[in-house]
């Protein structure tokens, strides 16, 4: 044994790859060779620093987050619609394209119309975050409705997301439907829907309760999965395999589900499965109610970015996003929000409490670099002469990306001339939102 | 239970199964993605790995080659992370990601904490192929056979590749510290 091939055999040795032999070979060059001893012994240091420094990551949490995700409802295959994508045909005229899209747009505003006619109405769309499907009640054919538009629902109708769209429904009873991408339902009537696959969240009516129910039964003996929530309660209700379905208390107030035939309390954050009508007790855990329907913050959005509740919400996501764990995963939800996500944003940014957390400050403000839009120029002038450096530079940034070269101020006498919209409306971020 | 086992009851419809898949391999995957990615975005995609892993598992021709498998989508998940990162620094100012590299084990600002960082940010420092056998080795203290197998080299690159990091961190931080 030499001094030169001395380090591989130090490295194994610490790493307990050696054999007795090689070991022992080991052990008697140490004790003759003094510049060999101090090599090992400065590897073994370095070695008790590297395990002190290198804790072993923390394994649970991260399955149970992989395992949370995979129990996910899974994708829906993509129905045949009414409404077809033009096959682009280098000859076409366009004159032709544009009848032909306009003809083809008012008959599928006719069919729903004439679907909605044909029975009152016992809800509207009222939110949508991409196109869904609907289909009457004796329908044959899905028919796309994408658009802002309210779209009154007759009884019976049936309603799809797709993979990033979400939708709000307002019933005719007052009562809130969202369902949540990759879902299915069916509103029976004003007080009634039946999910059939996915998850949906349901605000009951302060006047009356509402009526969930889940796929029927597979066997005759079977009883329905069939739930009468009372009034005012909020629950998030997911279609499980096997005609299972979870319900989820959302609300910070426990309630009393009516089944069939019996009664079930169920408490705020608690999660409990039921199975052809009956609680499924080994089931029943506890969840996050802010996490479980974070999936809702696209249609909050819409609603009013001002809202607190909203400003409440992502305030929650970034603070996940600062602990690192799903970072980007929730970055890339905070982004899917849109511009109008960046106005919460900017609300959090400008809040004392934000400077409690200046990495957190700095990740929130690049998003709004990557979103904001001209509403949100005075709020960005403010920042530019922000006392975090990085701060003022990220939002120096957007208003470069938002403004033409040299209408940059940080004047405030100059803030009104900056509104490129030249709407005259006051930023929405100014509004104090905590 | 092997992993060939374990894919086989996933397929089958035991989704507890792959619970015991995940757990056997996150550490791995992270120290992974760690080394490729130098961002705390490595524990999503460690996560993000298993979760696609579970959703193509039906595709996957030899179930006993589950870890392999999860190697490459691991590595296909960081390439495109980069690229999507690349891409949006373009855009977006390029300094307002300079967060940590790893997590350090605590926060209390005492100085064997404030030493600990500076061992990290060393580990951080090294070339990717000598920082993920180092994790591999303090992650979860696997043996040279087993890093070989997933790294898909021979047991002697695993020891030439411990023994360099090590060198290099011996180096580095000596330097370090006769600075200040």
């Amino acid at each position: 044994m030499n001094c030169e091939s001395l380090p591989l055999m130090l490295n194994a040795a610490l790493d307990g790859e050696l054999s007795p032999l090689e070991r022992t070979a080991m052990q008697e060059h140490l004790t003759n060779c003094p510049s060999c001893l101090h090599e090992w012994q400065e590897l073994q240091g370095l070695h008790q620093e590297l395990t002190l420094a290198l804790t072993s990551p923390e394994v649970e949490s991260a399955v149970d987050l992989v395992l949370h995700r995979i129990q996910q409802p899974p994708a829906i295959p993509q129905p045949v619609t009414v409404r077809e994508r033009p096959h682009r045909h280098p000859n076409r005229n366009p004159q032709f394209a544009f009848v032909a899209a306009v003809f083809t747009l008012l008959v599928a505003v006719g069919t729903v119309t004439q679907w909605s006619n044909a029975s009152p109405p016992v809800a509207e769309i009222s939110l949508m975050t991409g196109s869904i499907d609907f289909k009457p009640r004796d329908g044959t054919d899905w028919i796309v409705i994408d658009g802002s538009t309210r779209v009154s629902l007759p009884a019976h109708a049936r309603i799809r997301t797709g993979t990033e769209s979400l939708c709000e429904i307002h019933t005719k009873s007052d009562a809130i439907v969202r369902l949540n991408c990759q879902s299915e339902m069916v509103m029976h009537c004003a007080a009634k829907v039946e999910l059939v696959s996915g998850e949906l969240w349901c605000r009951a009516p302060a006047a009356a309760g509402m009526e969930i129910c889940g796929v029927g039964p597979s066997k005759p003996q079977d009883k329905p999965n069939v739930f009468l929530c009372p009034s005012s309660t909020e629950m998030q209700w997911r279609a499980l395999p096997n005609r299972e379905l979870s319900v989820l208390d959302v609300a910070p107030t426990s309630a009393e589900i009516r089944l069939p035939e019996t009664t079930c309390m169920i408490q705020p954050g608690q999660c409990l499965t039921f199975a052809s009508g009956s609680p499924r007790p080994e089931q029943t855990h506890q969840a996050n109610p802010s996490e479980a329907t974070q999936w809702q913050l696209p249609l909050l959005v819409l609603h009013n970015p001002h809202d607190l509740d909203l400003q409440h919400r992502i305030t929650a996501m970034l603070a996940r996003v600062g602990q690192s764990k799903m970072a980007y995963m929730y970055e890339n939800q905070i982004r899917k929000l849109g511009p109008a996500g960046a106005i919460p944003l900017l609300a959090y940014v400008r809040s004392p409490e934000s400077r409690q957390d200046p990495p957190l400050r700095v990740r929130a403000m690049g998003l709004v670099t990557e979103m904001a839009t001209t509403d949100a120029v005075v709020s960005l002038e403010e920042l530019v002469r922000d006392e975090d450096p990085i701060i003022a530079k990220l939002a120096a940034r957007a208003l470069t990306r938002l403004q033409p070269a040299g209408r940059v101020s940080s004047d405030p006498a100059r803030r009104v001339s900056s509104d490129p919209g030249g709407r005259g409306s006051p930023d929405p971020a100014e509004t104090p939102g905590r | 239970m092997t992993d060939g086992e374990l894919v086989r009851r996933v397929v089958a419809g035991d989704s507890a199964a792959y619970g015991e898949l995940a757990r056997h391999w996150y550490r791995r995957i992270l120290a992974l993605c760690q080394s490729k990615l130098l961002s705390h975005d490595a524990e999503d995609l460690a996560q993000e790995t298993l979760v696609r892993a579970y959703s193509r598992l039906s595709t996957l021709a030899n179930p006993d080659q589950f870890g392999p498998w999860l190697r490459a989508i691991a590595s296909h998940l960081c390439a495109d992370w980069c690229r999507d990162r690349i891409r949006q620094r373009r855009d977006v100012a390029p300094d307002w990601q300079a967060d940590l590299v790893i997590d350090t084990p605590t926060a209390d600002g005492s100085l064997a904490a404030d030493e600990r960082a500076i061992v990290v940010q060393q580990v951080a420092s090294i070339p990717e192929d000598l920082r993920e056998v180092i994790l591999l080795r303090y992650y979860e203290d696997l043996s040279y056979d087993e890093m070989a197998n997933w790294l898909g080299v021979a047991r002697a690159t695993v020891n030439e590749r411990l023994a360099k990091a090590r060198a290099l961190l011996r180096i580095r931080l000596a330097k370090l510290r006769s600075d200040v």
